[in-house]
C-alpha cells in the first residue's frame, strides 16, 4: 500500500475538507455556488455550515484556487482510470482561468464519482477547446494535500501551529490576521480520508492576501508565499524531505515535457532525454507498480538534484532503474530530494523545564 | 504614582539640613543645575543614599523639573540643562574613589561604562539611571527590561520593588501582564517576568543564557536567572558570537568571516524564532524544543576558553563549544543536548520522567561524520554520505546539510557561498 513516509503524494482533495477550509466565504457567492445542484445533493447541510463572511475569495480564489500539481497521478491511483482518461493531460492550450469553471467543476465531479465514489477531486479544471474536460493550472498550486499517519496528528498540529504563529510582531504579539490583513495566508484543514488510516491536510497558500501579509512581516518571520508549504513538507516528510514546490510554470512546463516525449516515444525516436525514465514492464498490475516504484525510490534516496525545475535528468542518474517510467513521475520524485537521514529526529518535542 | 509625578511641573527634592544646608531665613539662590560647581560638588551630592533608592527614580524623571536644594541653594534641572553637564569629568575620580556600594554611589559616565564593557564585570552604578535621565535619555520610552538594566542598582528593601517602582515610568502596554501586587512573591514575580520575556517578547536566548547555575536549582526554576543578585544586573552575560577558530583534527578550520555572516543573516528568513509555550502554576516551562541526543562523555579537544568538547553521536562526531567545563558538569546518564529556534544550544539534564532542568547553553555545536570510520582520514567529510551541521553564525542558526554524492562542501570551512545561494533559492 501507500506509504506516506517514503512519497510526497499530492493527495485527492477531499470536498469536505475544502469547503469547510473555504466556510467564510460570503452568502452570495456561496448563494451562486451553492446552486450547483451537484452540491446540494452532496452537502444538504452546507449552507447552514457556511459562515458569510469571507466575501468574494470563493469567485476570485477558492474555486480557481483547488489546484493541484500534476493531477494525473492522483487520478490514476484513485480511479484506476485508463490513459486515455488521463490523456486529458493539462497543457497550455486550456481555457482561461475559471472560464466555465462551474460547469467544467460539475462535470468532472460527475466523472469522478461515477468512477469511485469515495473521493472527490474539486479542481478548476474546464472543458478543453475540443470538447473533452480537462485540467488546467495557470498558477502556484494553493492547495496542496498531502497526508501523514495518524499516530503524528499531534506532532502536525504543532508544526501547523508554529507557522501559523510565525508571524509575529516585533515585541512578540502574534498579529491579529483577520482584523489587520485579511484572511489568514495559511488555511489548514485535515480529516481522515475515507480509508480512515492517514490524515488528510490541506495548506491554503492564499495568492492574494499573502504579499500583504509578507510586507507586514517580512524580515521576521518565515512566512512567505511558498515557505509555509516548502516548510511544512520539509518537517512532514520523514523529517528529512527537501521538497521543492514548483511553480506551474514549471509544472506545465515538465507536463508538455511528458506529452512531447510521449509523441516522440509512440514515433519512436526520443528527442528529451531529460524524460527517459527506467521502463517499467506493460504486464505489471497496479499493485505491483506501486511496489516497484516504491522500491526505485528507496533506492534512491541518497539520490539528489540541485535544481529540480532546470537540471535534466541524466542516464546516469537512473540507471540500474530503468523500469519505473511511467510511476516515476507520477510518484513526483521531480518534486522531491532526498538528502538523508539526520541522527536525529527533525521533531520538536514538547519539554517541560522546572 | 507615576500618573501622579508625571502631572507635576516640578519636584523639589529636600535631604535634610546636612545636604541643604540651614535655612538662612531668606529665600534660597536658585540656580541652574549646571552651574552646581565642578564635579566634586556633583559627586557630592549624587553620593547620598537618597540616589540609590528605586522608589525615587520616577519622582525625579517623571516631573517636568528637579529642583535639588543643596548647601543654601537650589539647583533645578530640566531637560534645557543637561547638555551642559559635565559628566565625564567626575568619571576618573569616582572610579578611584569608590569604597562601598552603600556609601558611595560611584557615577561612571554612560559613555565610559561602554568603553569598560566586559560583561562579566560591568560596574553596578545606582544613579546611572539618573546621569542617562539628565543626559537626555529618557528612561521611560525604554521597554520594561532595558529600564529594570537601568535601575537594578538601585537598592530596595523589598526586591519586588525593583519592578514595581519603576513601573509607572513605562508605557502601560510594556507592562501590561504585571500588577504590582504584595500578595505575590517575588519568586512569582520574577518568574512571571522571566516567562513573558521569554514566551512573549521571545528573548529566550537572552534568559536560558542566563538562567541560574546547578547549585541554585532548588531555589528557583533554573530556566530563570537568579535574580536575587541585587547587586550586578543578573542578564550580563549576552550571547555574540565571536570569530573563532576550532583547532582539532577533524575540523581544522572554521570561522565565521563577513561574507559568511551576510548570506547566513539572509538564511534567518527560514530559522526565524517560532518557538511556543506556556508556563503552568507549578513554574514548569513548556517549550517545543528540537531534541539533538542524549549526551555521552564529553571530552575537551581544547584548552582556551571557551572550550570545544568532543562527544560521538553515532557515527558522528559532534563537537560543543561551551564556556564552562562540560565534562565536569555533564551527567552522562541523564543529560541532553536541545536547540531552541531562538538560535540556541543548551544542555538539560532530566531530573525525572517528565521533567527538565537546564544546565548550560552551548555556545555552538558542530556535527560531523567520523573520518576514521569512513577511512580516509584526509578528505574527512568529503566522503561521508550525509553530513549534518549546526552552527550559530552570527546572529542566527544556521544548518547545513550534504550529501556525499554531490560533494558540495568537502572540506572545512563549509560556509560556500555558492552552496548557501542555491539552499536559500530552494528554501526561501
Amino acid at each position: 500500500m501507500f506509504d506516506p513516509w517514503t512519497c510526497l503524494y499530492i493527495d485527492r482533495l477531499l470536498l469536505e475538507n475544502a469547503f469547510r477550509t473555504i466556510q467564510r466565504i460570503p452568502s452570495s457567492i456561496v448563494e451562486d455556488r451553492l446552486s450547483n445542484p451537484y452540491l446540494e445533493r452532496t452537502y444538504p447541510d452546507l449552507r447552514q455550515r457556511w459562515d458569510t463572511r469571507g466575501a468574494a475569495r470563493l469567485r476570485r480564489q477558492i474555486f480557481p484556487a483547488l489546484q493541484i500539481v500534476d493531477i494525473i497521478p492522483v487520478l490514476r491511483e484513485a480511479l484506476g482510470v485508463s490513459e486515455s482518461y488521463l490523456a486529458h493531460t493539462p497543457t497550455a492550450d486550456l481555457p482561461e482561468h475559471g472560464r466555465n469553471y462551474t460547469r467544467g467543476v460539475t462535470e468532472f465531479f460527475e466523472a469522478f464519482i461515477s468512477a469511485n465514489s469515495k473521493h472527490a477531486l474539486p479542481s478548476d479544471s474546464g472543458p478543453k477547446r475540443d470538447g473533452r474536460f480537462g485540467l488546467s493550472s495557470n498558477d502556484t498550486p494553493s492547495f496542496i494535500v498531502f497526508r501523514f499517519p495518524r499516530e503524528d496528528f499531534d506532532w502536525v498540529q504543532s508544526v501547523y501551529f508554529d507557522l501559523l504563529f510565525a508571524g509575529t510582531s516585533r515585541d512578540g504579539r502574534i498579529i491579529d490576521q483577520e482584523k489587520t490583513l485579511g484572511p489568514k495566508p495559511l488555511a489548514w484543514e485535515w480529516s481522515f480520508n475515507s480509508e480512515g488510516k492517514d490524515f488528510i491536510a490541506i495548506t491554503q497558500s492564499d495568492p492574494d492576501t499573502v504579499p500583504k501579509y509578507r510586507a507586514t512581516v517580512m524580515g521576521r518571520a518565515c512566512v512567505y508565499l511558498r515557505t509555509p508549504i516548502l516548510e511544512i513538507l520539509r518537517r512532514l516528510h520523514d523529517r528529512w524531505w527537501e521538497v521543492e514546490v514548483l511553480k506551474w510554470q514549471a509544472c506545465a512546463e515538465r507536463v508538455e515535457r511528458v506529452r512531447r516525449y510521449e509523441e516522440d516515444e509512440a514515433r519512436g525516436r526520443l528527442q528529451d532525454k531529460s524524460l527517459e525514465f527506467p521502463r517499467v514492464p506493460d504486464e505489471l498490475d497496479d499493485k505491483q507498480l506501486h511496489t516497484e516504484v516504491l522500491s526505485w525510490v528507496r533506492s534512491n534516496q541518497g539520490f539528489m538534484r540541485p535544481r529540480m525545475a532546470e537540471r535534466v535528468i541524466t542516464e546516469e542518474e537512473i540507471a540500474g532503474n530503468r523500469r519505473c517510467e511511467r510511476q516515476a513521475r507520477y510518484l513526483y520524485w521531480p518534486l522531491i530530494r532526498r538528502v538523508g537521514k539526520p541522527p536525529f529526529n527533525w521533531e520538536p518535542r514538547k519539554v517541560r523545564i522546572v | 504614582m507615576g500618573a501622579i509625578y508625571r502631572g507635576f511641573t516640578r519636584v523639589l527634592a529636600y535631604l535634610g539640613e546636612e545636604v541643604a544646608g540651614k535655612p538662612s531665613g531668606r529665600f534660597p539662590v536658585r540656580r541652574a543645575f549646571e552651574t552646581l560647581g565642578e564635579d566634586e560638588s556633583i559627586q557630592d551630592l549624587l553620593k547620598y543614599r537618597y540616589f540609590t533608592r528605586v522608589w525615587i527614580i520616577q519622582k525625579l524623571v517623571l516631573p517636568r523639573q528637579i529642583v535639588f536644594t543643596f548647601r543654601g541653594s537650589e539647583y533645578w534641572v530640566d531637560r534645557a540643562t543637561t547638555a551642559k553637564i559635565s559628566w565625564p569629568v567626575c568619571l576618573k575620580a569616582s572610579l578611584k574613589s569608590r569604597t562601598s556600594l552603600e556609601l558611595l554611589p560611584y557615577p561612571v559616565a554612560f559613555d565610559d561604562v561602554l568603553k569598560v564593557e566586559s560583561a562579566e564585570e560591568e560596574p553596578s552604578n545606582p544613579v546611572q539611571w539618573l546621569q542617562d535621565h539628565l543626559a537626555g535619555q529618557s528612561l521611560t520610552a525604554v521597554g520594561l527590561l532595558d529600564a529594570m538594566k537601568k535601575t537594578w542598582p538601585s537598592s530596595a528593601t523589598d526586591i519586588r520593588d525593583k519592578v514595581f517602582g519603576i513601573l509607572g515610568l513605562l508605557d502601560a502596554s510594556n507592562h501590561a501582564f504585571l500588577r504590582p501586587n504584595y500578595a505575590a512573591s517575588a519568586m512569582h514575580i520574577f518568574t512571571s517576568l522571566t516567562a513573558h520575556c521569554i514566551l512573549n517578547l521571545q528573548h529566550a536566548n537572552t534568559f536560558l543564557v542566563n538562567s541560574i547555575d546547578i547549585k541554585g536549582w532548588n531555589k528557583q526554576p533554573s530556566w530563570a536567572p537568579n535574580w536575587t543578585v541585587t547587586d550586578r544586573w543578573p542578564l550580563r552575560r549576552t550571547w555574540n558570537f565571536p570569530t573563532w577558530t576550532l583547532e582539532t583534527d577533524e575540523l581544522s578550520h572554521v570561522e565565521t568571516n563577513r561574507h559568511t555572516r551576510r548570506i547566513s543573516a539572509r538564511y534567518c528568513l527560514v530559522f526565524s524564532p517560532r518557538y511556543t509555550g506556556s508556563v503552568d502554576q507549578h513554574g514548569g516551562l513548556h517549550l517545543y524544543l528540537l531534541h539533538i541526543c542524549s549526551l555521552e562523555r564529553l571530552a575537551p579537544r581544547t584548552t582556551a576558553t571557551p572550550t570545544v568538547f568532543r562527544t560521538q553521536l553515532g557515527k558522528y562526531a559532534m563537537f560543543l563549544e561551551s564556556d564552562v567545563p562540560l565534562d565536569k558538569v555533564v551527567d552522562a546518564e541523564s543529560d541532553h543536548l536541545f536547540y531552541i529556534d531562538a538560535h540556541l544550544f543548551f544542555i538539560v539534564r532530566k531530573t525525572d520522567e517528565e521533567n527538565y532542568r537546564i544546565v548550560t547553553h552551548v555556545r555552538r555545536v558542530f556535527l560531523m561524520a567520523s573520518p576514521l570510520e569512513d577511512g580516509n582520514q584526509r578528505t574527512g567529510p568529503s566522503c561521508c554520505q550525509n553530513l549534518a551541521l549546526m552552527a550559530n553564525c552570527g546572529d542566527c542558526c544556521v544548518l547545513l546539510l550534504f550529501c556525499g554524492r554531490e560533494s558540495l562542501a568537502c572540506r572545512v570551512p563549509y560556509c560556500q557561498a555558492g552552496y548557501f545561494r542555491e539552499w536559500l533559492q530552494l528554501l526561501i
